[in-house]
């Protein structure tokens, strides 16, 4: 039987490398061991994936829906919570954090779905990769404009933001090469895309218009040559800068908070010994993301970061309805819970800007903060649903009677969820006031019941709670 | 019945947004335009079925309660506003409206600038009060607090999810005493100052609905209820400058006729009761409603519905309002239009200018990101 | 593809469109099933959005292309009787009665052909009579009314009131069990087909629920890899000849059956975006893939009054993805005109085509 610690660092890890787990998927993992489970969650495809056809069958909205909410976020969460790949999903999170794409220039829910796609289907492959078939993407292309980059006239949007927000970071390149990259993806368009009336959504296509491509020498990062998009994605990749600015954003995501990106350029990483070991690895494996990831998850500094992070609201969502349960087919309903993380400031499919959201403490705000621990309080209060029953069954089971021991067991069962003491003692005074619980009969039951759905809301409500 | 405090004198603005975008062409009907006629075939509104405001203007007949606000003068109607270069989709176009940034990607909403001018140290917490489930974006910029009440005002506040009110009491108690800030911590110390401002604005807003005493009946639409919130806040003189609210969607592509008669019924009996209510209590001067939509709908009809368009009408009423109409009908010519649309004549930034300029004492140019002519709309 | 597709001394022959995407009024909403009425008419029942949107049984009037008229809407999205949370099947008796179910309250409600609510039957559970995630509705000739009860992988039968007469069918994957079944149809002799949704096959049974016979097997459609994508799950549209697409007899989740008078079966191949065609053995025949190249009457009223599509159209390099099914869910055969109708789901709108028995070649030295 697993030891108290492994089932700690195992909810540590599918936290992180997922959007947490049960505690007997947990105890089954732990059974396993830490190196398997990585392993494990390394080689998705080994697990079946969401079925599409389900949702389509009762939810057929869900496939193309056009610009207004619901219907595209109720697409995406139903992968969040049915995902059997758990670190496949979480690293499309990732780089919809980082090739930040919004709506609300797209208009197109469907164009945005279609590239969370890309990025199940890429993200764990290799970066260079995936860069170019970002530079190809329609809805980025659009995004940034560049399908009005023409060999006449550059528009640099793309050629910018590809330098600084999606490889290499600010102060690592100049404006000539900014202008220069640009100049190279002149012609990268797409082509005119059947109008949307009366039928339904169709999509964009990439299409290269050679006769709209620069095709003059171009000096880049200290290259010269007649470049073409690709050519600068070459160049790119090889920069160090590029692999410190991968690293440091999945070092964020996935270890511990960071400043916000546009302070990257000033202030020194929180872990430059891990950054470092990051960078090589990444290098070595010439831009593969799974052995970088094996790499960060078997790491120590990945280990001891327990609860440095600010959990983002898909995490707090998607890590509830996973928990608590009873989300895996769609119901009505589904649409309101789908756009709760924009009600605690992550609108999914729909970043702010093209920098993407701001992450850790940013994330909190008294409207947001009432927002995300009413949603999981709500949920995680609610006896009906299974995965909440399954913690009160275990509480039963567990014999559990005094304050002391409700709030130890509670706590337990939530994550583990560490507190500091004084958290630790608010809670157990709150405990005392309704004295010991009992399971033996049905009035006992039932008031135990009640009292163990007020100590897990209770907890939600911490802010320790608010760290994953 | 008068209010039971000295009411605040502080101008007040409720925005109340009609999401989706709102047919201008069904809402103030150019009735004496053959074009009009010949355009809406399907979902025309009949002769028989609108209000005339003059020789050129009228209302249909479910918009009926804004006509008395038309009669007292005290409705402005602003024709043909929108901007540059209409996007026609719901997303981009309410993004401009609450950025005022047409030609990139806002990050902060007009009104989240006026919340900071006025309270810059956030020093009350219920400054602005939006009636939704999240931040409207036209409130949002960072670090500046709002009071976002998604359902009703009695239940606002943490952990509306415990049901009995005493043991919910209690819990949040043990709250209040676990965010306590920690000197020195961080994101902890953070987290707790968020925490208990929350709680303040909770406990400051729960407030309003026990003094609220009113003979008013809100119709039950969710439009009315919303808006009998905003009349609880602003009667218990809490310090609120900005009211936000919404009502939709007013996207009508299909089935239009009895969809907009629905949305603007609610409305307009909504803020029938709203006025009635603010002015039993003495309490109307000081506020102004401005009512907006994201775009007008298209000229010509599809059959069913009318699909997206450009150019739309925006309200302003309230007492000191000097009713009328501001800015000139676009045309309805077929070589006048722009994709089958009505062209914009008038920015929406020019009644943001006027509002802020003469109602809320507000330099203009910083918060809608540029200077424009300010229509006379207010006394 | 194709405009008229010959096969074996059978011709299809695309003849017009009917519908457009609209969440109320002339247009549809996601038709899950449809059902022919009695008089010329076709009910079709939306799913509609998670907006609540959408949701509605329509009655369309049937003619010549462009002759379509809306009758009625009924079955709208709310509480109490006569409304629905999701509508999926639609049945009509040869009384009039219209058969609903709801796929969440796991109810049945019967309207007139007006649509005005009459009653309802049906509870939740797995009991006898009991139903979860009702799917398809047929009705038999005696007036019975046989219910794809999808969540128990069975068929119900009741009396049009209500009253449970038989049942057949279990959770599996032999011979006359199912997993998730969808739609169902009925031939002249009473045999009952029924479109066993995630065990990719249709099953035919007898009037007495025996099994008779199965068609199809699972296949996804192989695409060439420049084929261009219309959604991420398909259809995948290529320049290649329709030579180079499998015959019938691979299925991808179907949706639904009909049988024609000469007993050709008709199977909307939903995940393969197509309906596949068999001989009454079950030997197949051939494909239809959508060729709307004309827009239907209330898709041109559209178009109409946006001047900006149509200026897109004339832009578009390829218009073969406009034409395609696109999760196409149901199919009927009307023996009063000889037309297959399909209902293309994602695209709002139903494709008709017409049989044709004694279809004269052309000179094929043209």
């Amino acid at each position: 039987m697993a030891s108290k610690d492994d089932i700690g660092l195992m909810a540590h890890l599918m936290r992180r490398a997922g959007f947490g787990a049960s505690r007997d998927e947990l105890e089954a993992r732990a059974a396993k061991g830490y190196d398997a489970t990585v392993d494990e969650l390394l080689s998705p495809e080994a697990q079946p994936a969401v079925d599409p056809y389900t949702l389509l069958r009762h939810q057929p909205a869900a496939l193309l829906p056009g610009g207004q909410p619901p219907m595209g976020n109720v697409n995406y969460m139903y992968y969040l919570v049915n995902t059997k790949r758990p670190l496949q999903e979480k690293m499309a999170l990732f780089w919809h954090h980082v090739f930040a794409t919004g709506n609300s220039k797209v208009d197109n829910y469907d164009q945005l779905l279609e590239q969370i796609e890309l990025f199940r289907q890429h993200g764990m492959g290799n970066y260079r990769d995936l860069l170019l078939k970002v530079a190809k993407n329609p809805t980025m292309i659009f995004w940034l404009d560049n399908n009005q980059n023409h060999g006449t006239a550059v528009n640099e949007n793309w050629g910018r933001e590809l330098l600084e927000l999606f490889s290499l970071g600010a102060s690592n390149y100049t404006e000539v090469d900014v202008r220069e990259a640009s100049r190279a993806f002149t012609g990268w368009t797409f082509e005119t895309k059947l109008p949307r009336l009366p039928y339904g959504r169709f999509p964009w296509k990439f299409e290269y218009r050679p006769e709209d491509h620069d095709d003059g020498e171009k000096t880049f990062l200290g290259h010269k040559g007649n470049f073409n998009g690709e050519d600068i994605i070459n160049i790119i990749v090889q920069q160090p800068a590029c692999a410190k600015f991968i690293c440091r954003h999945l070092y964020n995501f996935f270890v511990a908070d960071e400043p916000q990106v546009p302070a990257w350029q000033i202030e020194a990483p929180r872990d430059q010994a891990a950054i470092d070991s990051m960078c090589k690895v990444f290098i070595e494996s010439k831009c593969e993301m799974k052995p970088l990831l094996n790499h960060l998850f078997k790491s120590d500094f990945f280990k001891n970061a327990r609860y440095k992070h600010l959990k983002s609201p898909a995490e707090v969502v998607v890590g509830t309805l996973r928990l608590v349960g009873g989300y895996e087919l769609p119901k009505p309903g589904y649409g309101e819970l789908s756009m709760q993380p924009s009600y605690m400031g992550q609108d999914l499919l729909n970043p702010p800007s093209v920098e993407g959201w701001h992450t850790g403490q940013e994330w909190i705000n008294s409207g947001s903060l009432m927002s995300r621990i009413n949603f999981v309080a709500a949920q995680i209060g609610n006896p009906d649903l299974p995965g909440v029953q399954a913690i009160i069954n275990r509480l039963k089971a567990q014999g559990t009677k005094t304050p002391e021991q409700l709030v130890a067991n509670c706590l337990d069962l939530l994550g583990p969820v560490e507190v500091g003491a004084d958290t630790k003692k608010e809670l157990t005074e709150a405990a005392k006031q309704w004295g010991d619980i009992s399971w033996d009969n049905d009035a006992g039951a039932k008031n135990a019941t009640q009292r163990a759905a007020e100590m897990l809301q209770l907890i939600a409500a911490t802010r320790e709670y608010q760290f994953g | 019945m008068s209010a039971t405090t000295q009411q605040s004198k502080d101008p007040v603005l409720v925005v109340l947004q009609l999401t989706g975008g709102n047919d201008y062409l069904n809402t103030v009907i150019p009735y004496n335009n053959g074009l009009y006629k010949d355009n809406r075939k399907a979902v025309g509104i009949a002769d028989s079925d609108m209000i005339h405001l003059d020789q050129a203007h009228a209302m249909p007949n479910y918009m009926a309660p804004l006509k008395k606000f038309w009669d007292d003068d005290k409705l402005a109607i602003m024709h043909g506003v929108g901007y540059l270069d209409s996007p026609r989709s719901h997303f981009r176009s309410m993004d401009i409206w609450h950025t005022c940034e047409a030609e990139k990607v806002g990050t902060e909403g007009w009104l989240g600038r006026v919340v900071r001018e006025f309270d810059p140290k956030k020093e009350n917490v219920v400054t602005a009060v939006s009636f939704g489930p999240c931040m409207f974006r036209a409130m949002s910029v960072p670090n500046v607090p709002v009071a976002c009440v998604a359902g009703p005002l009695e239940q606002y506040g943490f952990l509306p999810s415990i049901r009995d009110q005493a043991q919910r009491l209690k819990v949040l108690e043990t709250f209040a005493h676990m965010y306590q800030p920690i000197e020195g911590s961080g994101v902890m110390d953070y987290l707790g100052t968020t925490g208990l401002d929350g709680l303040k604005g909770a406990d400051i807003l729960k407030v309003a609905p026990g003094m609220y005493k009113s003979d008013v009946k809100y119709p039950n639409t969710t439009i009315a209820q919303k808006l009998r919130g905003v009349a609880q806040v602003h009667l218990a003189n809490l310090g609120t400058r900005i009211f936000y609210c919404d009502h939709g969607s007013f996207d009508s592509h299909a089935g239009q006729a009895p969809l907009h008669a629905g949305l603007w019924t609610a409305v307009t009996e909504g803020l029938d009761a709203f006025m009635t209510d603010l002015r039993q209590h003495n309490a109307a001067d000081n506020v102004i409603v401005l009512m907006f939509s994201e775009f007008g709908r298209r000229v010509r009809d599809n059959g069913s519905g009318t699909d997206h368009g450009a150019a739309g009408a925006t309200f302003v009423l309230g007492e000191k309002v000097k009713g009328g109409h501001y800015g000139e009908y676009p045309s309805l010519d077929a070589n006048k239009l722009v994709q089958g649309d009505l062209n914009p004549s008038m920015d929406f930034r020019s009644i943001y200018s006027t509002i802020l300029d003469k109602w809320l004492g507000l330099n203009p140019a910083p918060i809608v990101n540029g200077t424009y002519e300010k229509p006379a709309f207010l006394h | 593809m194709a405009l008229t597709t010959v096969v074996r001394g059978r011709a299809y022959d695309w003849s017009h469109a009917i519908g457009r995407g609209a969440a109320t009024g002339t247009g549809f909403n996601y038709i899950q099933t449809m059902c022919l009425g009695n008089d010329n008419d076709l009910y079709t029942a939306n799913r509609g959005n998670e907006n609540n949107f959408g949701m509605r049984v329509n009655r369309i009037q049937l003619g010549g292309a462009g002759e379509e008229e809306l009758m009625a809407e009924f079955f709208q999205h709310g509480e109490g009787d006569g409304k629905a949370t999701w509508p999926f099947g639609v049945a009509v008796g040869k009384d009039g009665r219209v058969f609903c179910s709801d796929e969440w309250t796991n109810t049945i409600s019967v309207f007139d052909p007006n649509g005005k609510f009459q009653y309802k039957f049906g509870k939740t559970g797995s009991g006898d009579g009991e139903l979860i995630r009702p799917a398809g509705i047929a009705v038999e000739k005696n007036g019975n009314v046989i219910v794809v009860d999808s969540g128990n992988c069975r068929l119900q039968v009741f009396t049009p009131e209500g009253k449970l007469v038989a049942q057949c069918g279990k959770a599996g994957t032999g011979d006359g069990e199912f997993n998730q079944p969808w739609g169902i149809t009925t031939d002249k002799d009473g045999n009952i087909y029924v479109a066993d949704w995630k065990n990719h096959r249709v099953q035919k049974l007898s009037a007495q629920g025996k099994f008779l016979m199965k068609i199809g097997t699972y296949g996804e459609l192989p695409h060439p890899d420049d084929a261009y994508a219309v959604t991420y799950l398909g259809p995948y549209v290529s320049s290649l000849p329709e030579s180079h697409y499998p015959k019938a007899g691979l299925l991808n989740h179907p949706t639904d059956v009909a049988v024609d008078t000469d007993g050709d079966i008709y199977v909307t191949d939903w995940g393969n975006h197509r309906v596949s065609i068999f001989e009454a053995d079950g030997t197949p025949l051939t494909n239809l893939y959508g060729d709307a190249h004309v827009f239907s009457k209330w898709a041109k009223q559209s178009v109409d009054a946006n001047p900006d599509m149509m200026k897109a159209y004339r832009r578009v390099n390829n218009l073969q993805p406009l034409w395609r099914f696109c999760f196409p869910t149901a199919v009927d055969f009307n023996p009063a005109t000889d037309e297959i109708i399909v209902a293309d789901s994602q695209r709002n709108r139903l494709q008709v085509y017409k049989k044709v028995r004694d279809y004269q070649d052309f000179q094929a030295n043209l």
